[in-house]
């Protein structure tokens, strides 16, 4: 039997690199960029001895657009769109991370109304998020309608952020010192309508998905995480949360407005895709709490300091850290003191959650596989950027 | 653009004519072609949630047609593009549109997949300008992300292109 | 203030940072070959790898490691700078697994090789690709007393530039609009 030869495939220089363990009668399979469960191009070359995994290893680059070189050419404020691009489900967290870490690096304060908007649109953007994660994972596991009741509530929210920012999906509504426009007069009761919907349409997700068998069987027990590795690994957000710590950069770290919010962190103990699974569905909850709140709580005022035309922080370097729907972003900015970053480093929580995978999938079912890498929860260009 | 390494070379797959010319009876296939059109998922990045988007209860493809997705490109008739195209993925693009039996369509959805979008600025490595240096493209919908309503405009181009005729109404003050 | 097992790092400099304007507490300079010891002290310690970060400067290239604990505001950062031309690093992969990637994408896009690394490879860019594209041009790289503000570089005994930082800006072309 000859041995597979992937150069012979045109291009494929990437799998030339994995090379068959020593035993005999293995399957090499190559799952992806294009499959429809890898959530985006990721590739992930798999050894298989039949349907279990003896080694997984995840191949990137497949959406790699350069954003780290774009900051270095690009002026502060041009950057900005790139952040809703690099990972365009939770765009306003990116958003928020970079603006933060220039204003620590620029000195700006940003106004009390700016803070409040942004948790709120975060956290509307929060729960777009994880509809769209639970939606697709669903669809991974082979349910094909939640993702059609999650795109449905998704859509509310996107009316409602699009009379905000003008975009359905790839924000760029933060800048320095607030955000770009104010919000318009009927934000408020819409965004309580929507929690009050959000809310009344949890109790059926929980009776028809949550507690369906299937889905339990397909998730309990499966990708067991310990803190400890999860540590070691760098996986932050509900990777931790779902394996047993109440970790969460809002608490630990808060910035904007949080520190005034009174919400719950779900945690749950097990570690497994079932425990990720209930503290996501979970966070669609506390973040209707944080919302209400933040709009009963809105003050009036200007919605963005003043900030110089060409903006040039003074030398320096600043982090800036923000619980996004998948783990800890955090962006490091490094000024030399001209209109132009020195140095952006976009830390991606999905990057390290999925360095975690190549442990968790070891001697898994492929099945499984498919099922830890949803409860991941990755968006490819984060991790690509 | 010169490709700097083969992987990135256009695609060199050439259809071949019927062997039988049936012109009355190609009318009807065309008709009914377009009204089925089966799109492969190729969601590369952001535009790709706008295309599922689509896909879903409000904007809902399926009323035109477009009912079924299929992973494999031997079962599609349409490649539609969403996101940007890199020297990675640029031979997967080149070989999944050979992939697609004849005749097969092409959409560049977004920015990224008609010229780069905005990863096109001077002296950046690694973004392919445009999926059209690779393969055929026959509608162009541009956007950053596209709405849906434009997807669906291009969807109706598309067909418009099969069949020689647009076959929905124009919405009030857009021109077909 | 400065936790005691940062003594057991045998760290070159150790600067109290604020955290209100920078997001870190702590930043210590290392020698390169400290760098698997302070790793396995702040294993020991319970802190988490956040991510592994390089910047081209003049004097090298500056590689920084963030660490985190599970809690509370506590980031800090270890930092080390190897020369253009000899950019090895010790690799801390076997104490912290989740800087396997980390250091491939340190060595894809700056080209550090990381001594002791499992498997260096080429993470993000093509497999053939050719050169490290976040490298800086000679004249466009800046030194760290140009880059750190004042105290920091007081209290590391680093030069700064004479004229101020607004005047150091780099003599590259900005884009046809500059805001």
């Amino acid at each position: 039997m000859h041995a597979f030869d992937p150069t012979l495939l045109r291009g494929d220089r990437a799998s030339v690199r994995f090379e068959p363990g020593p035993a005999e009668d293995k399957l090499i399979l190559s799952m992806g960029p294009q499959h429809p469960s890898t959530h985006g191009v990721l590739r992930v070359m798999l050894e298989l001895d039949g349907e279990y995994i003896l080694r997984a290893e995840p191949i990137l680059g497949y959406i790699h657009r350069m954003h780290e070189w774009m900051a270095e050419q690009r002026t502060y404020y041009q950057f900005m769109p790139n952040m809703g691009r690099v990972d365009y489900l939770q765009a306003m967290a990116w958003n928020w991370a970079y603006a933060g870490a220039v204003e620590r690096l620029a000195g700006i304060e940003v106004p009390e109304r700016a803070e409040y908007i942004r948790v709120i649109v975060a956290e509307l953007n929060r729960i777009s998020s994880h509809l769209v994660w639970w939606g697709a994972y669903l669809l991974d596991l082979g349910a094909f309608t939640p993702i059609l009741y999650a795109f449905d509530d998704r859509e509310v929210i996107l009316d409602i952020l699009q009379d905000v920012t003008g975009s359905r999906l790839t924000y760029s509504y933060f800048t320095f010192g607030g955000v770009y426009a104010d919000v318009p007069a009927d934000f408020a009761p819409r965004c309580l309508a929507f929690t009050q919907r959000m809310r009344s349409r949890l109790p059926m997700y929980r009776d028809l998905v949550t507690d369906n068998v299937i889905l339990r069987g397909r998730c309990e027990g499966i990708g067991e995480l310990s803190v400890d590795q999860a540590r070691r690994y760098g996986a932050t957000g509900p990777m931790l949360r779902g394996s047993g710590v109440a970790s969460d950069t809002r608490r630990a770290e808060p910035y904007g407005v949080y520190d005034r919010l009174d919400f719950r962190i779900p945690v749950y103990p097990q570690g497994d895709a079932m425990a990720r699974y209930l503290v996501r569905t979970d966070e669609l909850e506390t973040s209707c709490d944080i919302i209400d709140q933040a709009v009963a709580g809105l003050p009036d005022g200007p919605f963005a300091a003043k900030t110089p035309k060409t903006l040039k922080p003074p030398k320096g370097e600043a982090s800036f850290a923000v619980e996004a729907g998948r783990g800890k972003i955090v962006v490091h900015v490094r000024s030399d003191g001209s209109p132009k970053p020195y140095r952006v480093k976009l830390r991606a929580p999905c990057f390290s959650n999925l360095s975690v995978f190549c442990a968790l999938a070891r001697g898994v079912l492929l099945a499984d596989a498919v099922s830890i890498l949803g409860s991941l929860d990755l968006v490819i260009p984060e991790i690509d950027r | 653009m010169a490709p700097q390494n083969p992987g990135c070379a256009p695609t060199v797959a050439t259809v071949d004519p019927a062997l039988v010319a049936t012109p009355s009876v190609q009318k009807i296939l065309d008709v009914c072609r377009a009204m089925s059109i089966w799109p492969m998922t190729f969601g590369i990045a952001c535009c790709a949630i706008e295309m599922m988007a689509v896909g879903m209860a409000r904007f809902d493809m399926a009323r035109f047609g477009f009912e079924v997705f299929r992973p494999s490109p031997r079962q599609s008739d349409l490649l539609i593009v969403a996101g940007t195209v890199n020297k990675k993925i640029a031979p997967v693009v080149t070989r999944l549109y050979e992939q697609i039996p004849a005749p097969r369509f092409v959409m560049a959805l977004g920015n990224c997949a008609i010229s780069g979008g905005p990863f096109n600025i001077e002296g950046q490595y690694n973004v392919i300008t445009g999926v059209d240096n690779l393969i055929p493209v026959d509608v162009y919908v541009p956007g950053c992300p596209p709405r849906p309503e434009a997807l669906l405009e291009g969807l109706f181009a598309i067909q418009k292109k099969m069949t020689g005729r647009r076959w929905w109404a124009v919405p009030k003050g857009g021109a077909s | 203030m400065i936790p005691a097992f940062v003594a057991a790092m045998h760290p070159v400099h150790v600067v109290a940072m604020d955290h209100a304007a920078t997001g870190v507490i702590l930043s210590i300079t290392l020698e390169p070959a400290r760098l698997p010891d302070a790793a396995a002290v702040l294993d020991r310690e319970g802190y988490l790898l956040e991510d592994v970060m390089a910047s081209d400067l003049t004097e090298g290239i500056e590689v920084q490691y963030h660490f985190s604990l599970l809690d509370g505001p506590t980031r800090l950062v270890l930092r080390l700078i190897v020369p253009h031309d000899a950019p090895d690093v010790p690799s801390i992969a076997a104490i912290y697994p989740g800087a396997n990637w980390h250091e491939c994408e340190c060595f894809d896009f700056y080209g550090i090789r990381f001594v002791g690394h499992p498997d260096l490879h080429r993470l993000l860019l093509p497999e053939d690709f050719e050169g490290h594209p976040l490298l800086k041009a000679p004249e466009a790289r800046r030194s760290l007393g140009e880059l750190m503000p004042s105290s920091y570089c007081r209290a590391c005994g680093l030069a700064e530039p004479d004229t101020p930082a607004a005047a150091s800006a780099p003599a590259v072309k900005t884009g046809p609009s500059d805001a």
